[in-house]
């Protein structure tokens, strides 16, 4: 191969010109409201983990996910002009994220009756993620979640599952840190009865066995 | 950070913690940040008017129209197989070129990736207007179609490569965290650590980026790139499957003469026990001007004539990503004819002479020649579906109705199916 030329970066730079970006969430706003398609790359970039994690540990193993991810980033572009307070992003994306899961979550519920098959029998998606055991838990855990109140499994999603602050469940849900509370406990009581009932679940939680314990 | 609750059931975080890191990954796998920026930059690319009263009846009724279009017409996502497996390739599923040559994986929009030996790769998503390919380990060479709207991206650690259409090699180095990028042809965006803002690189850059810093430099000897107005890209290597003999088809190729070889410039450890360099070497790291020149020191005509099939078909690929059509053509006629079961020959022939040499008829030919040799083969639907496209590119209205018919009672659900549709009830 040819010799590296090395030439200063900034060089090649400005034979296309490109605005800064913007570096924190009060520039990225900015940005986006002027219609910055660069700064959309950088929503997407710093806020598509957040929101994969939010969706993800709301819905489980779900071929919807992309389309939920999806929906939250558009709602994003198109609620941009409409957020308030800049340095809020994040909480509003949290936000977002949750509500859109939600009406999933119940969108599904309300097509359930025209359901050919009992839900125990529709195909698995095929992943090559979880296996084994861990994979039975899955199943189980989102099995035993598919039965409660959409804001008692997004309380206890958010908390458990996406690992959230009880603040921060209580701010992404918009209630009060009562309600949550109130919510998660009522959520927590529920998910340890119907666990007895899932092999893959009942030992573990009655020992107060973590799992990446006995895979160290 | 989140402490345990007093009134959390013992092992019950550590339960659902584990759960979160299975759906997390699961989600990651998927890989979802190519689909969302496409979506949103076709969101952007609409003009936001206000819409008159009067026109949301309108637009209801659109959108119901466009519903049904939608559902009955979506095209179908990009499929791709591992040159020499007959099954269609799987998302998620590692793939590790051998230790001694190289491994194509061929995609059904004709975009390629060339794996060079031990490399290792897998497909992260899969669309209808392209693919994310992960790059775990090595150099890739990789080889883009350009279409009207293409959304290609390679992925390498933390760093993505938006592509359109282009030819380059992109390296990861899994130790080092770092990633190289060489321009053979056209432009992409590279974003990820240690790049401030996404870099644009043209044709012959290079660029190397780890967390620690960043160069970007010039390839000073290389060859001039090859114009795509000149010599329009053509599809890569694609997979062998055997297959009922072929009745050969009979296409009026033109052969222009075939431009000088590019010196040698291979090293020691490239050559040969024979001292002639070996053209595979050159082939394996990506280097194909070289590998097409070592290969005609050997004797071209004589490894065509004497090569088993794989040799012979990857002589052909060389060539073709070489610029060399003339020679490619060569290569993939003596495979054709020397290995009648081989259908990666039939549909190579068929896509030069559509993308190559925009000799309709002659593609019609080909395409029509591998769906009647190769009716199961792994690119039949592909070869099904550029045949309509032929037939009417060549004003062959009668022939592509025909071949059309035949497509939506093949493979109703392809790619092709909208245009099959429209052919049969214009």
């Amino acid at each position: 191969m040819g010799a590296l030329l090395r030439v200063n970066i900034a060089q090649v730079a400005s034979r296309a010109p490109m605005p800064e970006l913007p570096l924190d969430d009060r520039e990225l706003v900015a940005a986006l409201r002027r219609g910055d398609g660069r700064a959309r790359m950088v929503l997407v970039e710093r806020f598509e983990p957040l929101v994969e994690r939010l969706v993800a540990g709301a819905l489980g193993i779900d071929s919807e996910i992309p389309d939920v991810v999806q929906d939250v980033f558009v709602g994003v572009l198109e609620g941009i002009h409409n957020l308030k307070d800049a340095s809020a992003l994040r909480s509003w994306i949290a936000t977002l994220a949750v509500f859109t899961a939600r009406g999933r979550i119940r969108r599904r519920r309300r097509w359930r009756w025209i359901r050919f098959v009992a839900p125990e029998e529709v195909p698995e998606v095929p992943v090559s993620g979880p296996q084994g055991e861990t994979h039975e838990a899955v199943r189980a855990t989102y099995a035993i979640l598919e039965g409660f109140p959409a804001d008692e499994r997004l309380a206890f999603s958010l908390r458990f599952i996406s690992e959230m602050q009880l603040t921060e469940v209580a701010e992404a849900c918009r209630v009060s840190l009562a309600t949550v509370k109130r919510r998660l406990a009522r959520a927590e009581k529920r998910f340890v009865e119907a666990a007895r009932n899932h092999p893959a679940l009942q030992d573990r939680l009655a020992r107060g066995h973590r799992w990446g314990e006995d895979q160290a | 950070m989140t402490g345990p609750d007093d009134t959390t059931s013992p092992g019950l975080e550590g339960a659902m913690r584990e759960v979160g890191r299975a759906v997390v990954g699961d989600a990651q796998r998927r890989n979802l940040v190519p689909q969302i920026q496409a979506r949103l930059a076709q969101l952007e690319a609409r003009s936001p008017r206000r819409a008159a009263p009067w026109a949301w009846a309108l637009a209801g009724a659109g959108a119901c129209a466009a519903l049904a279009a939608f559902v009955w017409l979506r095209p179908q996502p990009l499929s791709f197989a591992v040159a020499g497996e007959t099954a269609r390739g799987q998302v998620g599923a590692a793939i590790v070129a051998p230790a001694v040559a190289p491994l194509a994986l061929n995609f059904s929009d004709g975009s390629a990736v060339m794996l060079p030996p031990r490399a290792t790769a897998h497909v992260d998503a899969l669309e209808k207007d392209g693919a994310t390919v992960a790059v775990d380990d090595g150099t890739v060479e990789v080889s883009v179609i350009h279409r009207a709207r293409t959304h290609w991206q390679i992925r390498a650690g933390a760093y993505r490569i938006q592509v359109t259409g282009t030819r380059f090699a992109a390296g990861w180095d899994q130790r080092a965290q770092a990633l190289t990028v060489t321009m053979h042809e056209g432009a992409v965006l590279v974003t990820g650590p240690g790049l401030a803002e996404p870099v644009r690189l043209v044709t012959g850059q290079r660029l190397r980026a780890s967390a620690s810093g960043v160069s970007l430099g010039l390839e000073s000897g290389a060859a001039p790139p090859v114009s795509v107005k000149d010599q329009p890209m053509v599809t890569p290597p694609l997979p062998i499957e055997p297959a009922p003999a072929l009745a050969p088809p009979a296409p009026a190729l033109a052969a222009p003469r075939a431009p000088a070889a590019h010196p040698h410039r291979a090293d020691a450890a490239h050559g040969s026990a024979s001292g002639v360099p070996d053209w595979r070497v050159a082939a394996a790291h990506a280097n194909y001007q070289e590998a097409l020149a070592a290969a005609m020191q050997a004797g071209w005509r004589g490894e065509c004539a004497k090569l088993d099939a794989d040799d012979v078909i990857l002589l052909g690929d060389v060539a073709r990503l070489a610029g060399d059509l003339p020679r490619a053509e060569e290569a993939y006629r003596a495979a054709h004819r020397r290995f009648p079961s081989a259908d990666r020959p039939v549909f190579a022939m068929g896509l030069i002479a559509f993308e190559g040499r925009h000799d309709y008829r002659a593609a019609a030919d080909w395409f029509a020649a591998y769906v009647r040799s190769f009716p199961r083969g792994p690119l039949a639907r592909e070869a099904a579906g550029r045949l309509i496209e032929s037939r009417l590119k060549a004003g062959d209205d009668a022939e592509a109705r025909a071949a059309a018919t035949a497509y939506l009672r093949d493979f109703p659900g392809g790619p092709h199916a909208a245009v099959a549709r429209r052919t049969v009830h214009p």
